[in-house]
């Protein structure tokens, strides 16, 4: 019964739609950082690519693991700091600076790095935002049920990659090569469930090689030989067997 | 000529003519669109970009089946049930296809090219219903082909049907032109016409499980070009079988024979008419290098059998000959030259480094209408007037065949003309309206419509003509 309901859970479930938001220009909407004062979102992505996930300190869920998962695959990179900016934004109103960067496990003895801010989204900009990057958040008692998300954000204000839960090590080195404008000649977005691929790309070491997905490009032709051969074959079988039923010409006449 | 073959060729081209009237008048307000005459908005101008796309491959496909149909029957016995399952499939997939566009929007080109047809608002029925119309004409034509190439079979063995022992110089059953051009080029059709299943069958997949499962976007278009760039060839080639058959007989000359280098250029044509679609993704970064390269050779090599050959031969035949210039004859000669005419300009399109300027601008129309309209469309109206004068009751008046003619070719070089000023102005192709980078657009647009209303006005005369000649046979 269970596995049953896991299986029809498997198969109702919508899948996140990552790729219907790439490219979406984000709402350039005013937060609050800690200084206290208000200041568009665009002051962090205007300058260089910024990395941005919402969150809220007070999460008893996902919140804290996920944050320090996004620290530490960001300290494991060599990526100099002025090559993009982290922006950690809470939805929750109770939240300031100082929640924030404790959340990401730093403190005044451990300091975030110079590219990191933390900000807060004042409640008037949560719902245009929060449409704008598929943010579902949903107000249970005090706390907030929520997906988590992590968008690489252009400096026009751009949605470039937008994931869902915790990165896969494809997705994060996707993003960081994004951000070192690496060239990236095949995306693995493609999948591993297509099976009908021209290609399989290894983002890790960049390299691709050609699955048999090109192999149907040969299917037309190779059928069209096929059906011709088969086509020949037919018509002489038939000729012939039309030859061997012909009954042989007997005349009674006497001679 | 038996009595079916006269009747189902004369309702095939009345078919053909009435059709390609409609999509001219498609094309017509298209460009009425681009020369700010008219404003039907971006939706519509889609729809009919649509549809006009794949009525004129359609007609002018089906015209060269036709002809082919026709003619051979004087060589072989073909079942008429081809014909007929064909003309009963192609007028319910124009229906469905004119439901999918006008009725339920569908908009996304010809080449409905993968994943478009997914992301375009509203057209989800639209979008069903076009795949539908083209299994339904994609069924029709498959049988048909195989009908005939069946027929060929009957009578010569694959290796004589491509004149193997005529270039080899060993002994066998002659084998004339028609039946070499005829055989290539339905081995051609079948070829395209089972990568559009294949397309087809992987869209169907996609459509039914709703997201459930994607494509790659490289093999769909791979094998979307294979389908239309190897059909719009194809289909000239159909109309070609029918000229070695007929033109020399048009200037008193005896019958062309296949020769060996006759044989190996058709043969040759086969084989790189299947290659040379790799150009149309010269854009596609992740397609093989190597491919990119064979695109490149094939498309250099794609001329030289087929078309030097033809243009030898026809130039030779009308040489000293005692052409009467009927207009049929003229159609003929007419439609050979702006073919090569338009294979030039495809050429210089298909070179890697002209193709990063040229191929989003109006170049591109503009050698693809010149082989079409100004030949492949020639070439078929050319057996219709030839089939006309044979089974029609009445003459053409001579001063009717100067009228036509003269709109046909000053209407269609006009209009031509009007896209490849606009390629070289750097217009872009495939948009509604200009803006004031490319200004000169509409300029050339409004050149476009006087031209191609003029070869309305002639296609309209000749409809009229070649019914008046014709229609009382088919009810008599």
């Amino acid at each position: 019964m269970c596995w049953a309901i896991i299986l029809l859970s498997f198969f109702s479930t919508q899948q996140p739609d990552e790729m219907g938001y790439l490219l979406k220009n984000i709402p350039d909407v005013p937060v609050r950082t800690a200084e206290s004062s208000l200041q568009p979102l665009s002051s962090w992505y205007s300058q260089k690519p910024m990395i941005l996930t919402l969150a809220y300190s007070r999460c008893p869920g996902v919140c804290s693991p996920y944050v320090l998962q996004i620290r530490d695959q960001l300290a494991m990179q060599s990526i100099a700091e002025d090559k993009f900016q982290m922006v950690v934004l809470s939805f929750d109103s109770t939240d300031n600076a100082q929640t924030l960067s404790k959340l990401a496990g730093y403190s005044k003895v451990n300091p975030p790095p110079s590219n990191w801010t933390f900000a807060v989204l004042p409640t008037e900009s949560r719902e245009e935002l929060a449409a704008s990057l598929g943010l579902k958040w949903k107000k249970l008692g005090e706390l907030y049920d929520h997906n988590s998300l992590l968008l690489l954000v252009s400096t026009e204000g751009k949605i470039l990659q937008r994931v869902e839960g915790l990165p896969s090590n494809d997705q994060w080195n996707r993003l960081f090569r994004e951000i070192t404008h690496e060239f990236v000649p095949v995306y693995s977005t493609l999948g591993e469930n297509i099976w009908t691929s021209c290609f399989r790309y290894d983002p890790a070491s960049g390299t691709w090689r050609m699955n048999w997905g090109l192999l149907l490009i040969l299917i037309p032709s190779v059928a069209t030989v096929c059906i011709l051969l088969i086509l020949q074959t037919i018509i002489r079988v038939g000729a012939t067997k039309k030859i061997a039923n012909t009954k042989p010409i007997i005349s009674h006449d006497p001679v | 000529m038996n009595t079916f073959d006269k009747k189902s060729t004369l309702l095939w081209l009345l078919t053909v003519l009435v059709v390609f009237l409609v999509a001219i008048a498609f094309g017509l307000t298209m460009r009425m669109e681009q020369a700010e005459i008219t404003e039907i908005g971006p939706l519509n101008f889609y729809i009919l970009m649509t549809s006009h796309g794949l009525l004129m491959a359609g007609v002018w496909f089906v015209a060269g089946m036709a002809g082919i149909q026709f003619i051979l029957s004087r060589y072989v016995e073909v079942p008429r049930w081809g014909s007929v399952f064909a003309y009963v499939c192609t007028v319910l997939g124009v229906v469905v296809l004119l439901i999918s566009t006008l009725l339920a929007k569908f908009h996304a080109g010809w080449y409905f090219l993968y994943p478009l047809p997914f992301y375009a608002k509203g057209t989800e029925h639209g979008l069903l219903l076009f795949m539908i119309a083209l299994t339904i004409l994609g069924v029709g034509w498959l049988m048909w082909s195989l009908v005939m190439l069946a027929s060929i079979l009957k009578k010569y063995s694959i290796a004589q049907a491509l004149a193997w022992h005529h270039i080899a110089g060993k002994d066998g059953p002659a084998v004339s032109p028609f039946i070499l051009i005829s055989f290539v080029s339905l081995i051609g059709v079948t070829a395209c016409i089972l990568a559009a299943v294949v397309l087809l069958v992987l869209y169907y997949l996609e459509f039914l499980q709703n997201g459930g499962m994607t494509s790659d976007p490289l093999l769909m278009k791979n094998l979307t070009f294979f389908f239309g760039h190897t059909l719009v060839n194809e289909m000239l080639y159909l109309g070609l079988a029918v000229l070695y058959e007929l033109f020399p007989r048009m200037a008193g000359k005896p019958d062309y024979k296949t020769s060996w280098y006759v044989g190996i250029s058709w043969n040759a044509t086969l084989l790189i008419v299947l290659f040379a679609y790799f150009h149309h993704l010269y854009m596609d970064f992740a397609q093989p290098v190597a491919f990119q390269y064979i695109g490149q050779i094939m498309s250099w090599f794609a001329p030289l059998p087929a078309a030097v050959v033809t243009i030898f031969s026809v130039l030779t035949t009308v040489y000293r000959s005692n052409m009467k210039w009927s207009l049929a004859s003229l159609l003929y000669f007419f439609g050979v030259m702006f073919w090569a005419i338009g294979g030039v300009g495809a050429i210089l399109d298909a070179v890697i480094a002209n193709n990063f300027v040229l191929h989003n601008t109006q170049w591109v129309p503009a050698h693809f209408h010149t082989y079409n309209l100004l030949g492949n469309v020639f070439f078929s109206l050319a057996f219709t007037s030839w089939f006309a004068d044979e089974i029609g009751e009445k003459k053409i008046a001579p001063g009717l065949v100067k009228v036509i003619f003269s709109l046909l070719v000053v209407g269609g070089v006009g209009f031509v003309l009007a896209f490849y000023l606009g390629g070289a102005l750097s217009v872009p192709r495939r948009v509604d309206m200009y803006n004031e980078i490319v200004s000169e657009g509409i300029t050339l647009a409004k050149l476009a419509v006087v031209c191609a209303s003029l070869y309305l006005v002639g296609m309209i005369i000749y409809t009229i003509d070649f019914t008046r000649r014709c229609a009382g046979q088919l009810f008599s």
